[in-house]
């Protein structure tokens, strides 16, 4: 059976939203931004910060929170959480008297000497920005009670970079917009969209370009917003894209129809038979059985959409390398019987 | 001058550029000036994130009619000695002082880059109170004067003394 909805807005929004993320950018009042620290005050806020994580006070409000030194962490252990976005890749390149926690399920990551002192990120699977807020919100708190931060009454939270000063929020969802992403009205919506203070930009390889037709929605504007209407704002926005996207859907052509059901068989075929594929070839894989879901092909369909959204994190290489240090040939084995499994399963 | 593009027209605009360390001049026709500008303005509208948009503007300010100069490069913050020109070409405040020392030149490129006004979000639990203390000690404060005008002295040593109380529960907080 496919999950019910109780109505067509929720569906739509639920079938496309792959992943919500949110981001709370604070500084620690006393010190440079980590960009002009300088050794000796970037260890010892690093420090201060490890010693804190370990208090209980702190626990009791935060959670158990996981201290990872990334300078001494191995390459595999950090590409495995940059594959989870735990850390940014400026953060896995530069590992240097930098540090993460994380904790609930790697739902939560704070980023310790990023671009500020502290990057709070908060993760929800599918449409869900406020479970991420709360998540986030939650550890931003338990840090507010044990330190200064840097703080302004008119320009909020001082951070380094001014396009995130006010609530330092920058809230994001990945969209599933296979619709849009082949059409010429996506260079319009982008446009549009960034006039009106938000960043859409592809999820795999450069630019607006999205080979997984996923996209990542973001908002621009920090400062002179409340937190709430920044996610109520987003989710509006969202859900419009979202919208937009399934009435283009509606009016393919029959020869656009044909074409986009030619290619979700082939990659049903290759899903099914490959003995071996690469990540592009799954990305492209994963793109068509989402959209023969919802175009609701008679084929096997996925029936477990959240479940499926998972897939995205599992099939990159450090996380097919999870156990062992594998080389390609056994990735790429690893990465087609995962997806294999996964469609039987279905089945 | 002819136009550096086209080489037909007379060039009547010159624009300066910073490509890596090279200063890039380039003297265009207007026809060839509101293409480039144009394509400038479309690079900056699928620009991947706020940040990048940021660093658009403070590489070329007097494009968006925002002015960076006026000895604003060799200024520098007395905390973390950032430069202005560390910070044009950063992209990035040095540390929260530096919102006070560039405030000129930044308060433009922020109204730019943000909505408007004034932070209307969260406040921190600490610094609510810190706002409120700070606003009872200038009460307090303002009484002891008019104490001490009435020459009750002993009433203006127990504010005194409230107000040494509050000021040491501060410091303990931070």
């Amino acid at each position: 059976m496919l999950t019910q909805y109780n109505d067509e807005k929720t569906m739509r929004l639920e079938e496309s939203v792959v992943s919500s993320r949110v981001r709370l950018a604070r500084n620690v009042a006393g010190y440079p931004f980590p960009g002009r620290m300088n050794t000796e005050q970037k260890t010892e806020l690093l420090e201060r910060l490890e010693a804190l994580s370990q208090e209980d006070g702190f626990r009791q409000n935060a959670g158990d929170l996981t201290w990872i030194d990334l300078s001494t962490a191995d390459k595999r252990a950090k590409s495995l959480l940059l594959e989870k976005h735990l850390i940014s890749p400026h953060l896995f390149a530069l590992p240097k008297f930098r540090a993460v926690m994380t904790g609930l399920n790697e739902r939560i990551s704070v980023m310790i000497n990023e671009e500020d002192h502290l990057r709070i990120q908060g993760f929800s699977g599918g449409y869900d920005l406020e479970g991420a807020y709360i998540i986030a919100k939650n550890v931003d708190q338990a840090f507010e009670k044990v330190l200064e931060y840097a703080f302004d009454a008119k320009k909020g939270y001082l951070t380094s970079c001014p396009t995130n000063l006010g609530t330092g929020l920058r809230a994001s969802v990945m969209l599933f917009l296979p619709a849009l992403a082949k059409d010429k009205q996506l260079a319009e919506e982008s446009e549009r969209l960034s006039c009106a203070g938000y960043t859409l930009r592809g999820f795999y390889g450069e630019g607006t370009k999205s080979q997984g037709a996923v996209f990542q929605l973001s908002n621009q504007v920090t400062l002179g917003v409340s937190e709430e209407e920044i996610l109520a704002q987003l989710e509006n926005t969202a859900a419009e894209l979202v919208q937009t996207d399934w009435r283009l859907m509606a009016d393919w052509s029959p020869a656009e129809r044909f074409v986009r059901e030619n290619q979700i068989w082939k990659s049903f075929g290759l899903a099914r038979y490959a003995k071996g594929l690469t990540l592009e070839e799954a990305v492209a894989i994963t793109r068509d059985l989402r959209l023969a879901r919802r175009m609701q092909l008679d084929m096997p369909l996925i029936r477990d959409i959240k479940g499926f959204n998972n897939i995205v994190y599992r099939m990159q290489p450090a996380h097919l390398s999870i156990d062992a240090a594998v080389d390609r040939t056994e990735r790429l084995k690893r990465r087609a019987i995962l997806i294999r499994e996964t469609l039987l399963a279905d089945e | 001058m002819l136009c550096g593009k086209c080489k037909q027209r007379e060039a009547t605009v010159h624009i300066v550029r910073m490509s890596g360390k090279d200063k890039v001049q380039m003297d265009l026709c207007p026809v060839c000036a509101e293409k480039y500008y144009g394509k400038m303005k479309d690079n900056i509208a699928f620009s991947q994130e706020g940040s990048a948009l940021l660093k658009a503007i403070l590489a070329n300010p007097e494009q968006f009619g925002i002015m960076f100069t006026g000895g604003a490069d060799e200024k520098r913050c007395p905390v973390c000695q950032t430069t202005g020109k560390i910070i044009r070409k950063t992209g990035l405040a040095g540390c929260p002082e530096c919102y006070r020392v560039f405030a000129k030149e930044l308060q433009p490129v922020i109204d730019k880059v943000q909505k408007a006004g004034a932070h209307c979000g969260y406040v921190p639990e600490g610094m609510l109170l810190t706002l409120e203390k700070r606003n009872t000690i200038q009460e307090l404060q303002k009484e002891i004067a008019e104490l001490i005008e009435r020459e009750e002295y002993e009433d203006a040593a127990v504010i005194r003394d409230k107000i040494r109380v509050l000021e040491e529960n501060d410091a303990d907080a931070i």
